[in-house]
C-alpha cells in the first residue's frame, strides 16, 4: 500500500509513549520481572556455597538471568502486542489516521525499547544494589554487561516484530527463539564445521554465518568476568553491526506492514 | 464543493472468491448514506478499501478529492470500527488524548474537546477507567468519540448500534442524529435497518458484492412497504 506521508517522529514518540504505557499495566510483565529477581537473588545464595568462585557465580548467574529474563519479556511483548492490535482491530482505529505504517513499526519497537530500559534498569539496579555490599570491583563489569544486553535484545526485539508483521505470535516467538539460540552458536557451529564437515555445510554455514544474526558480537559477560580486554575496535565493529543489522530488520518489517492488508 | 467520497467500478477480490464487486457510488457534502445488506455482502470490506486498510484490485476511490493515502485526507476523517477491543489498558481519556496526538492537535485543544466528546457520549465517570473494564456499549461509545476528536468532515460508522441494550442504542441514535444535523457526511454500515432508514437520506443494498439498489429512502421505499420488505425482495431471501 503506497504511502505519500514523509517519516516524521512525533507520532513514532506517541505511538511508543501509548505501547510503553500498555506494557507497564501488563501484570504477566511483574510475573516475569519476579521470577528474574528471584533467580538474581539466587546467585547470591549460590556464592555462599562455592569455593572461592562466589564472585564470578554472582556475576555470571545475576547478569545471565537479567539477560535471560529481559529477552524473554521483550520478545513475548512484542508478539503478542503486533497480534493484539491487529486482531483487536486496534489497526482500524490507527491506519486511518495521518500516520505512516513506517511510523506505526518504527513507535512499537522504541516502545519496547523503553521497556527493556526499564526491565534492564529494575533488575540491574536491584542486582548492583546487592552488589554494592560485596564487591564495588564488578560494578563496571555490570554496566557494561547490562548495555551489551540491551544491544543484543534490541536487535531481537526488532526480528520478533518482523515475525509479528506477517506471522501468528506464537510462530513469531518459536521464530525469534530459535534465532536467540541460533545467534549465539554461530561462532561454535562455523568453528566446528570447519574441522569436520565438507565444503557444502562450510558454505552453508558460511552463508549462514553471514545471514544470521551473531549474538555472540554482543556476549561481553565471560570475557569481562574472566578479566579479558574487549579492545574498542571490536566495540565499535559490534556496534556497527547492530546498527545495519537492526536497520535492515526494522526496513523489512516496515516493507511488510505496508504491504500487509488488515 | 469536493465530493467527500466516490467510488467507481471498485473490485476486490481475494484470491478466487470475489468480496467487492465493481460497485460505484459517492457520498453528497452533509449526505448520510446507509449501507445495508446480509453477512458476507462486502459492506465492510468496501469501508475497508476506502480507508486504505486493503487495497482495491481495481477501480478508484476518491476521498475529498484525493487519494486515502495523502495524510491531510486523513486528518479530515473519522472511522468506528465495528466490535472494537483495543488498547485494553489505557483509560477512555488516555485513548482520547493519544488519538489527538496522532492528528497533531494542541494539547489544551484535546483536553478541550475529549472532555466534551466524553460528556457527550456518556462516559465522563468512567473517563479514568482502564479500557478492559468498559462493557460492549461503552467501548462503542468511546470508539464514538475517538472518531470525531478531530471533528471529522467525512464519518464512517461500522455497525455502531451493533450489540447495543435498547437504551444504549437510542443514545447512540440521538449522538448519530445530532452528528449528522451538524453537517457531517456520514457513510454508515448497519444491518439493523430500522436505524438505517431513519438516518439515512439515501440507502444502498449490497449483495454478493454487488449493490443490487440504490436511491433515497423516498425513491427505494414505496408507500405501503418498509425497508425490510424491500430489502427481502432486493435480496431475494
Amino acid at each position: 500500500m503506497k504511502e505519500t506521508s514523509p517519516l516524521f517522529l512525533r507520532p513514532v514518540w506517541l505511538i511508543a509513549q501509548n505501547s510503553y504505557r500498555e506494557f507497564m499495566r501488563d501484570k504477566i510483565l511483574y510475573g516475569i520481572l519476579l521470577i528474574g529477581a528471584l533467580i538474581t537473588a539466587s546467585s547470591f545464595f549460590l556464592a555462599t556455597v562455592s569455593l572461592d568462585q562466589d564472585t564470578r557465580i554472582i556475576q555470571n548467574i545475576g547478569l545471565a538471568a537479567i539477560h535471560l529474563c529481559a529477552t524473554v519479556i521483550a520478545i513475548f511483548i512484542t508478539t503478542t502486542s503486533v497480534a493484539r492490535e491487529i486482531e483487536g482491530r486496534a489497526l482500524y482505529i490507527l491506519f486511518p489516521k495521518p500516520i505512516s505504517r513506517s511510523q506505526y513499526v518504527l513507535g512499537k519497537y522504541l516502545g519496547v525499547l523503553l521497556l527493556v530500559l526499564t526491565t534492564l534498569a529494575l533488575l540491574g539496579g536491584f542486582f548492583t544494589l546487592a552488589l554494592v555490599f560485596r564487591d564495588r570491583s564488578l560494578l563496571l563489569n555490570t554496566l557494561l554487561s547490562l548495555i551489551a544486553s540491551f544491544f543484543e535484545i534490541s536487535l531481537l526485539v526488532a526480528l520478533a516484530e518482523l515475525f509479528a508483521c506477517f506471522t501468528a505470535p506464537l510462530n513469531a516467538t518459536l521464530y525469534t527463539a530459535a534465532l536467540f539460540i541460533i545467534g549465539h552458536s554461530l561462532t561454535l557451529m562455523r568453528q566446528y564445521a570447519a574441522r569436520v564437515s565438507g565444503p557444502l555445510v562450510q558454505h552453508l554455514l558460511g552463508l549462514a554465518y553471514y545471514l544470521l544474526p551473531n549474538l555472540d558480537k554482543f556476549a561481553v559477560r565471560q570475557p569481562l568476568l574472566y578479566g579479558l580486554a574487549i579492545p574498542p575496535a571490536a566495540i565499535a565493529f559490534s556496534l556497527l553491526y547492530w546498527l545495519i543489522y537492526t536497520g535492515l530488520v526494522l526496513y523489512l518489517a516496515i516493507q511488510v506492514m505496508q504491504r500487509r492488508e488488515v | 464543493m469536493t465530493t467527500p467520497l466516490q467510488l467507481k467500478g471498485v473490485v476486490k477480490e481475494f484470491d478466487s472468491v470475489r468480496a467487492v464487486d465493481g460497485i460505484s457510488f459517492d457520498l453528497g457534502p452533509a449526505e448520510t448514506v446507509g449501507i445495508v445488506g446480509p453477512n458476507g455482502a462486502g459492506k465492510t470490506t468496501t469501508i475497508k478499501m476506502i480507508l486504505g486498510l486493503l487495497e482495491p484490485t481495481r477501480g478508484s476511490i476518491s476521498l475529498l478529492g484525493k487519494s486515502i493515502a495523502d495524510p491531510s485526507v486523513r486528518r479530515k476523517i473519522g472511522y468506528m470500527p465495528e466490535t472494537p477491543s483495543f488498547f485494553a489498558y489505557l483509560t477512555g481519556r488516555e485513548l482520547l488524548h493519544f488519538v489527538g496526538g496522532l492528528f497533531e492537535l494542541p494539547p489544551t485543544e484535546i483536553t478541550t474537546r475529549s472532555d466534551s466528546l466524553l460528556e457527550r457520549v456518556g462516559l465522563t465517570e468512567a473517563a479514568n477507567r482502564q479500557l478492559h473494564t468498559y462493557s460492549k456499549g461503552m467501548l462503542q461509545r468511546i470508539c464514538l468519540a475517538q472518531a470525531l476528536i478531530n471533528e471529522p468532515a467525512v464519518l464512517f460508522l461500522d455497525e455502531p448500534l451493533d450489540g447495543l441494550d435498547p437504551i444504549g442504542r437510542i443514545r447512540m441514535r440521538e449522538i448519530l442524529l445530532e452528528i449528522k444535523n451538524q453537517g457531517t457526511a456520514i457513510l454508515l454500515n448497519s444491518h439493523i435497518l430500522s436505524d438505517v432508514e431513519l438516518m439515512s437520506d439515501r440507502i444502498a443494498i449490497m449483495d454478493h458484492g454487488k449493490i443490487v439498489r440504490l436511491g433515497t429512502v423516498k425513491e427505494l421505499i414505496p408507500k405501503g412497504k418498509n425497508l425490510e420488505e424491500v430489502f427481502i425482495e432486493a435480496v431475494g431471501a
